[in-house]
């Protein structure tokens, strides 16, 4: 095969009819793996600042007895807290992957580098915030006032025969286990799928 | 460099033989072609600032618009698109009349058939790229280099004899 003809051939192909924008506000959005990314952690980090403050506001709409109402505000303060935090590492990925580099190994172990240590800072925060939720909702259910006498308190002290604390406390690792299993794929569905057509795109490069 | 955005789309215009040829390498599809012509110009624009003019503005632009078509990923089931190309950004869909032209779109095709790291070798090789600076702008070795285009061109040849077309 001779390569230098086809180059001539490639030099000679007509380009006539290929025109290149007049203004670049006429492009679409990036389709690239790293926007697609981007873009759905943006849109991640606004639903989860609305979340906080709807949450946060939730005792102050519905009357609460004093302790789970403040039960409900410590752990919501620490799942804020940690979902700051996951944010803010978002936040850095962002900054970091605006824009392609110059060398194609160094981009792609660049973008997977960056997404892999999001992701694992994302479902831990994710988890670990999730693992207090149950308390939370429990709270939610059984200490507002308009849902009758505060079975929230005996249920937070522990009042309760222990065939009832075991089945407590099954529920809880059960919820704990499906909260763990739901945050890996929706993670995977979110970020993994394009860490790995890039980590595809890597294996090629071996020998 | 700072870059007028029509100081940029001039200079784009020069080169635009390179967005044309990457995307006719990477993709059959015209639509697929399209979506990358649109993303390669999206990332030089992104990117315009990082070049430093210690290169050719050709020699960058290679770079980037590889590492565009590399890390680009057409859809995996193209739905009804509404969306209109603007006149001036439709690409021909090209029909073949002569002998040159059929050659090339044999080419075509048999480069279709390639992995991304294999079309992104072989087009640099076609374009006259030394191994050093093919094994530079990918982050490969010049040994990986070396052995990967041997293999990628034996494998060319292969799928054109395949196809049962030899020039």
């Amino acid at each position: 095969m001779d390569f230098d003809k086809i180059k001539e051939l490639m030099d000679d192909e007509n380009q006539d009819d290929f025109q290149l924008p007049s203004s670049l506000e006429d492009l679409k959005e990036s389709q690239m793996p790293i926007a697609k990314i981007r873009k759905t952690m943006k849109g991640e980090i606004a639903i989860q600042l609305t979340g906080i403050v709807i949450f946060f506001a939730f005792p102050a709409i519905v009357k609460m007895y004093e302790l789970p109402r403040a039960v409900y505000l410590i752990l919501m303060f620490v799942t804020s807290l940690m979902t700051l935090g996951y944010l803010a590492k978002m936040v850095w990925f962002l900054r970091r992957t605006s824009n392609i580099g110059q060398q194609t190994k160094e981009t792609i172990l660049r973008f997977i580098h960056d997404i892999k240590l999001t992701m694992e800072v994302y479902k831990t925060g994710i988890i670990a915030g999730s693992l207090l939720l149950p308390i939370s909702v429990a709270a939610i259910f059984m200490g507002v006032e308009r849902h009758g006498p505060d079975r929230f308190s005996e249920w937070f002290l522990l009042q309760m025969p222990t065939a009832t604390l075991l089945l407590v406390i099954f529920g809880y690792l059960i919820s704990c286990v499906f909260i763990y299993y739901i945050t890996v794929k929706w993670a995977d569905q979110l970020y993994g799928v394009h860490v790995r057509k890039l980590e595809e795109i890597l294996k090629q490069m071996e020998v | 460099m700072e870059l007028t955005e029509q100081e940029f789309l001039n200079k784009l215009t020069i080169h635009k033989g390179i967005i044309h040829k990457v995307s006719r390498i990477y993709f059959e599809d015209a639509n697929d072609r399209e979506d990358l012509v649109q993303e390669i110009i999206l990332q030089l624009w992104k990117s315009v600032k990082s070049f430093n003019g210690k290169s050719q503005f050709s020699s960058w632009m290679y770079r980037v618009a590889l590492n565009t078509a590399i890390v680009f990923f057409k859809k995996e089931k193209r739905k009804p698109d509404n969306y209109k190309m603007p006149e001036h950004v439709q690409l021909a869909q090209e029909e073949y009349s002569d002998e040159k032209e059929q050659q090339l779109k044999v080419f075509y095709k048999a480069v279709h058939e390639l992995n991304k790291i294999e079309k992104a070798l072989i087009f640099q090789f076609i374009e006259g790229f030394s191994g050093e600076e093919i094994a530079k702008n990918l982050g490969m070795s010049p040994v990986n280099v070396r052995v990967k285009l041997n293999r990628t061109k034996k494998k060319l040849k292969e799928i054109i004899k395949t196809q049962s077309h030899g020039f």
